[in-house]
């Protein structure tokens, strides 16, 4: 006990402490301790909070037809081909027209590109709440086996690219 | 001037709290997913199976419950599972209640919807609106690399650890449990059903709890991955619950990616920016591909 609360003079820890933080002493000390809060904040805020950088992305837009017409519901895929790595992209299509830009769009390479429509398929029984099931309609060459390939290039900006799907 | 040193202070040191209470989330959903995963090896050891993806009658739309069902009593809730008549259907009374239930284990801290209620059934109800029928959950099963949906399950590869009436076993897994997903993490997005109005889409624990790989982490048709409000699952494509199958993959609203719990236990943190054919690699159990564990 005599050792852990005295410092070699005798002096009480609890007093030496005392008198070594004066008033002006405890002032400086706590500007120094901000000081020290403000750099960490400020290293989080650099390295901790933005989003995991990744490949590059573009955001690519353009519209889609099949034999003439727009697609009115349906969606692309951009999938990762050749040299290329990295995540699957896409998006709806809606009225012959599809935006990708989640998580900031395509990644830039080569991706083969699949192209599905949907509509509702009537030529089945409605399931017992009155629905039908959603049918794909486009031949498998534009999809499951298309050979349809595009180049992203690393270019800031929107690219466009439309597609006009023929039997 | 003191209090305004501090406050700018303040200011600079929220986005690192929110950084560390972010963490925070993520570690109890990481646990999560360790014990859901540890409640299908339980399953194994006492079935020598795991649990089937969905029991399922295609011809009669009359589809059965989930493996998030099965193992409740290996999440200690057996007292709930014992209140569910087997012999009854997912969606009639005997059958359907249990789903009522919210399971702490199958949702996510950081999704603003977790265990809230489903959409799931025309003319089927359990909440106080008529587009309230189940709890949704955050954890769903691994089904396949490429296709999962209500109209194409019979036509899917099964390559995956849980799908429609079928129970792997670990020696199905030849790629070896480290390298093959088990359960994922999934997110919901807002719909409408064609006459009761606006309701919620998302998986739910009770049944069809399965999904694919194919659509990436945070791909194009969930919300953490940018789908427009512009887009609601309404099923103006056909039947609306094709289209939450259809578009809404794993994902989740943890910064950068999501949780997936591996066949042999563990729980992992998978980038969105992961190697499209990776994914496909480590989702399938008997595809025979070369991984190397550190590029996961």
């Amino acid at each position: 006990m005599y050792e852990r609360n005295s410092l070699p003079g005798g002096v009480p820890h609890s007093l030496a402490f005392g008198r070594w933080l004066t008033f002006s002493m405890r002032r400086k000390s706590l500007l120094v301790g901000l000081a020290v809060l403000w750099m960490l904040g400020l290293l989080g805020a650099i390295g901790g909070c933005g989003r995991s950088s990744g490949p590059q992305r573009v955001v690519v837009t353009g519209t889609v037809t099949y034999n003439g017409q727009p697609i009115p519901n349906g969606e692309i895929r951009f999938v990762p081909t050749g040299q290329t790595k990295g995540p699957i992209s896409g998006a709806s299509i809606l009225e012959g027209k599809y935006r990708a830009d989640g998580l900031g769009g395509v990644i830039v390479g080569t991706h083969r590109v699949e192209i599905r429509a949907f509509r509702a398929d009537k030529s089945v029984p409605p399931d017992p709440h009155g629905e039908y099931p959603r049918q794909q309609y486009l031949p498998k060459k534009f999809n499951d086996q298309s050979t349809m390939e595009v180049t992203i290039p690393p270019d800031k900006g929107t690219q466009t690219f439309n597609f006009d799907l023929k039997d | 001037m003191v209090i305004a040193i501090i406050g700018i202070l303040i200011a600079l040191l929220l986005p690192a709290v929110q950084a560390a209470r972010e963490a925070a989330r993520r570690a109890q959903c990481a646990n999560n997913f360790r014990q859901a995963t540890l409640a299908v090896h339980n399953y194994h050891a006492a079935h020598q199976c795991f649990p089937p993806g969905l029991i399922a009658n295609w011809r009669t739309y009359y589809w059965g419950w989930s493996w998030s069902v099965y193992i409740l009593p290996y999440l200690e809730q057996a007292s709930l599972y014992g209140t569910i008549n087997f012999k009854s259907q997912y969606w009639l009374t005997g059958g359907c209640e249990a789903g009522a239930m919210s399971i702490p284990v199958y949702n996510c801290p950081s999704d603003p919807r977790a265990g809230s209620w489903g959409e799931f059934c025309s003319n089927f109800q359990q909440g106080s609106t008529p587009v309230e029928d189940f709890r949704v959950t955050n954890l769903t099963g691994v089904a396949d690399s490429d296709v999962w949906g209500r109209a194409e399950a019979q036509a899917t590869n099964r390559n995956g650890m849980f799908f429609a009436n079928y129970a792997v076993r670990i020696s199905d897994v030849r790629d070896g449990t480290s390298n093959t997903l088990c359960i994922g993490e999934i997110t919901g997005a807002p719909g409408r059903h064609p006459t009761d109005g606006p309701g919620w889409f998302q998986p739910t624990w009770y049944t069809f709890n399965c999904q694919q790989t194919g659509l990436g982490i945070n791909g194009p048709g969930t919300v953490p991955g940018g789908r427009p409000a512009s887009d609601p699952v309404d099923g103006d494509g056909g039947n609306r619950h094709d289209e939450m199958f259809g578009e809404i993959g794993f994902s989740s609203f943890h910064p950068g990616g999501c949780h997936f719990s591996l066949a042999d236990g563990s729980a992992r943190f998978f980038s969105e920016n992961i190697d499209y054919q990776l994914l496909r690699a480590i989702t399938t159990r008997d595809g025979g591909e070369v991984v190397r564990q550190s590029d996961f």
